[in-house]
């Protein structure tokens, strides 16, 4: 009895990172740049280049994620989306692992397009931790079973925006960080990983933001966690929930920001992009009042970002400076919400409307972008980035999960 | 008749202890293991707000998850101790364990869910227990859910019946709006009801859906009272300084500084909202008071549900019942839920509404919706007519 406790206890201790290279496990993937190494089909079809497709249970605006080989996915359905549920799907094979369901503990009111399950589910590559929009927050082990569960809108009953939440969750360090901003009640809270408990609660505005919190850990400086609202964003520290650095300004209150090479983006005041020093300082490199994403967050890939806006018109920049390289017009006829992602030269954008895009890039090879391959999924509706795991893309609509890979 | 020999003795008395002790040992290793999966359930259901108990309750799910199905309808009585929380980590559970060993013991299973008293959304899982993978079991217990006490399972049943008043809508009216009648006085859920009135409005039958959900359609309203900068909502204007005895023959002084009285507003929306844009005009910054009167014909437990994209405060009799601070983040009906317990008589409801500021197109709302109800979303009878209330 003694040996079992002890054995139980250790393994709730420690949680050690079991992410590899080949995992996609956050909204927009690792430092939220969209973008991997990776060949993917420059074309495809419902059936061509199409591994498997798999029916989900319900509809979904939130992104699919790649942990250990294994895809996660939320969805949410019912007379009120009320019912949700976690698939986990073989990334191979598509065969469906397991599925878990819970009831929704908050409030499910969304905008008929969107779904309670918007935010997309996060990972240190042991457990997962699934969030929905009424405010229902779940740990699960890679084989489903629930490690914890917390229904946040019990503690914050006003919390709720009535279009639909959709800020997706962070985990790092044994930290899980929600960012719950609205009308009503606003906080963001860190959790401890292992068992749900609060670690730190920070009041937030009363302002609609959708934006998900963006952990950074560059070099040697301490993680610490990126939180935008409408008129500022805060960094804090992910242990402690302190604030660290603020800078006001005008922020976008639904794209997100994005960290790669000891570079953090933020659509603050346009965009401005920061270097994080070894001691967690930011210093501000270049402001551009221009660079204004707008439902989709940037993209980040080598030396280029990427912005969406809902015309569909696609615009490149210089991350070093943030000076405009290119603007070409992709989507037509949809809108568009869904953050694209790049891929070995080549982005893929999915549309409201079922339209999918695929955009060779100026670079070495090519002078300027182009449209390479369009293709409509008839009657399917795509809120969700895709995630790209080895060299597959995984992207949902509000009925399949499939899979694209040559 | 044969002897045993020393050796088959030995054997078999080897054997003898081995099955003594296996049962011995075997029976305090199963009283062991129930034992610590009723500690575990009782871990799991003590979790409350703020994640009180998660720490225990984090270790108890490595117990339950590892349970086998035997042991589900413990598992499911467990549910009788649960709040909306636990009620997920119990159901977790249950996924987690049939997933493993789908060989449920259906009978005991389906002994608890024929049982009403128990926890309604125990009840529902019970039912997902039996008719997972048999959608014929599940057609035949689905009708006979219509008066069911669990709201989910009756969902299901209401859900039927429009699927087949839609199916006869084409070739056989009368049995459509036979469904449909049927549901329309069984269903609660408000989205079901808005679905059921509209099938019915479509084969030419009108029904009360106001009525039906219970909302006031009559209100003494009185405005409007400054809001500039939202500072209005914590400041006691004349109505709300009289709370308990307020006269509506009073007037008060409003933000342009002229003498606003109180005036009736009837509302016929079938789902009773009372536009104050409509009878106060687009006024921005501002607060409105409205009176309503609901008589109860005994003393009863109930709720006032109000659905408004405007900031608002209830009192009931006097008595705040809930204070929401909240602008422009949808007109959903039932947005908000307080309870409280009526007098037998006239209960007088004082609404406070204020509008804020906002410029954005789809901030220019400024209305509510007030039902009176019934845990379930049932309205609660009144023997005094509407008209005269």
């Amino acid at each position: 009895m003694k040996f079992y406790t002890t054995v139980i206890a250790m393994s709730l201790v420690a949680i050690p990172a079991f992410l590899s290279a080949d995992d996609w496990a956050q909204f927009r993937g690792a430092g939220g740049v969209s973008s991997a190494s990776a060949n993917l089909p420059t074309s495809f079809t419902a059936e061509k280049n199409i591994a498997w497709k798999l029916p989900l249970p319900a509809k979904g605006a939130s992104s699919p994620i790649v942990v250990g080989g294994k895809v996660v996915v939320t969805c949410s359905g019912g007379e009120g989306q009320d019912e949700l549920y976690t698939v986990c799907v073989d990334a191979e094979t598509g065969e469906k692992l397991w599925t878990q369901r819970f009831w929704a503990t908050g409030r499910c009111f969304v905008h008929p397009l969107s779904a309670n399950a918007a935010p997309t589910p996060t990972s240190d590559g042991k457990f997962i931790y699934v969030f929905y929009s009424s405010n229902d927050l779940a740990c699960l082990d890679l084989d489903g079973n629930l490690v914890w569960y917390r229904g946040l809108a019990v503690d914050f009953p006003k919390a709720g925006n009535d279009v639909g939440m959709a800020s997706s969750p962070a985990v790092k360090n044994g930290v899980v960080v929600v960012q719950v901003e609205c009308q009503g009640d606003s906080f963001a809270m860190g959790l401890d990983a292992r068992n749900g408990t609060t670690m730190w609660t920070q009041k937030r505005s009363k302002d609609a933001v959708w934006t998900s919190p963006l952990i950074i850990e560059e070099k040697d400086s301490p993680a610490m966690v990126v939180l935008q609202t409408k008129k500022n964003f805060e960094v804090l520290d992910l242990k402690s929930g302190e604030v660290v650095f603020r800078v006001d300004g005008e922020v976008s209150s639904i794209s997100s920001p994005a960290v790669t090479g000891g570079r953090l983006f933020v659509p603050v005041n346009g965009t401005t992009a920061y270097s994080v020093s070894s001691n967690g300082q930011l210093t501000e490199e270049w402001n551009s009042p221009s660079i204004r994403p707008s439902s989709m967050s940037t993209v980040v890939n080598g030396d280029q970002l990427f912005t969406l806006n809902r015309s569909g018109v696609l615009t490149s920049y210089n991350a070093n400076d943030g000076t405009e390289l290119e603007k070409i017009r992709v989507i037509k006829g949809s809108s568009a919400w869904a953050t694209p992602v790049v891929a070995n030269g080549y982005m893929y954008l999915f549309a409201q409307g079922g339209q999918s895009y695929v955009v060779a890039l100026s670079g070495p090879e090519r002078q300027k972008s182009k449209v390479v391959h369009s293709f409509l999924f008839q009657d399917e509706v795509f809120l969700g980035s895709p995630a790209i795991s080895g060299n597959a893309m995984f992207v949902r609509s509000d009925q399949f999960l499939w899979k694209i890979a040559n | 008749m044969s002897f045993l020999n020393i050796n088959q003795v030995k054997k078999r008395s080897v054997l003898l202890v081995a099955i003594v002790c296996g049962l011995f040992f075997g029976g305090e290793q199963a009283i062991a293991q129930a034992t610590k999966l009723s500690e575990a359930l009782r871990a799991v259901t003590a979790v409350g707000e703020n994640g009180i108990g998660n720490e225990a309750a984090a270790k108890a799910m490595q117990v339950i998850n590892a349970a086998p199905s035997s042991e589900l309808p413990t598992i499911l009585a467990a549910m009788e101790n649960s709040n909306r929380i636990s009620a997920n980590w119990i159901r977790s559970g249950v996924n987690s364990i049939v997933a493993r060993d789908p060989n449920i013991p259906r009978a005991k299973i389906e002994s608890y869910f024929k049982e009403q008293s128990n926890n309604a959304m125990g009840r529902l899982l019970a039912f997902e227990l039996l008719t997972d993978g048999n959608e014929e079991l599940a057609n035949r217990m689905i009708p006979k859910l219509l008066d069911d006490p669990s709201m989910p399972l009756r969902q299901k049943a209401i859900a039927a019946l429009i699927t087949d008043a839609e199916n006869f809508a084409q070739t056989d009216q009368v049995k459509a709006m036979g469904s449909l009648g049927v549901a329309f006085n069984k269903a609660r859920d408000v989205k079901q009801l808005e679905s059921i009135a509209q099938k019915l409005s479509d084969l030419g039958v009108e029904v009360n859906l106001q009525r039906q959900l219970g909302f006031l359609n009559q209100w003494q309203v009185v405005g409007s009272f400054d809001n500039k900068d939202m500072r209005g909502f914590d400041v006691a204007y004349g109505p709300e300084e009289a709370i308990g005895m307020i006269d509506t023959a009073a007037t008060y002084q409003d933000l342009e500084g002229k003498e606003a009285e109180w005036g009736m507003v009837t509302t016929a929306h079938k789902t009773g909202v009372v536009d104050l844009n409509d009878r106060i005009g687009k006024v921005k910054g501002a607060t409105v008071y409205a009176l309503g009167s609901f008589f109860a014909d005994d003393e009863v437990e109930a709720e006032i549900r109000i659905g408004t994209p405007n900031a608002t405060k209830i009192w009931v009799n006097g008595e705040m019942v809930m204070s929401n601070e909240i602008y422009h983040n949808s007109n959903a009906i039932d947005k908000f839920i307080g309870k409280v317990k009526l007098k037998k008589g006239d209960n007088q409801i004082l609404v406070k509404v204020c509008q804020n500021e906002q410029q954005e197109s789809w901030a220019q709302d400024w209305q509510f919706q007030l039902r009176i109800c019934d845990s379930s979303g049932k309205a609660i009878a009144s023997a005094k007519p509407r008209s005269q209330q």
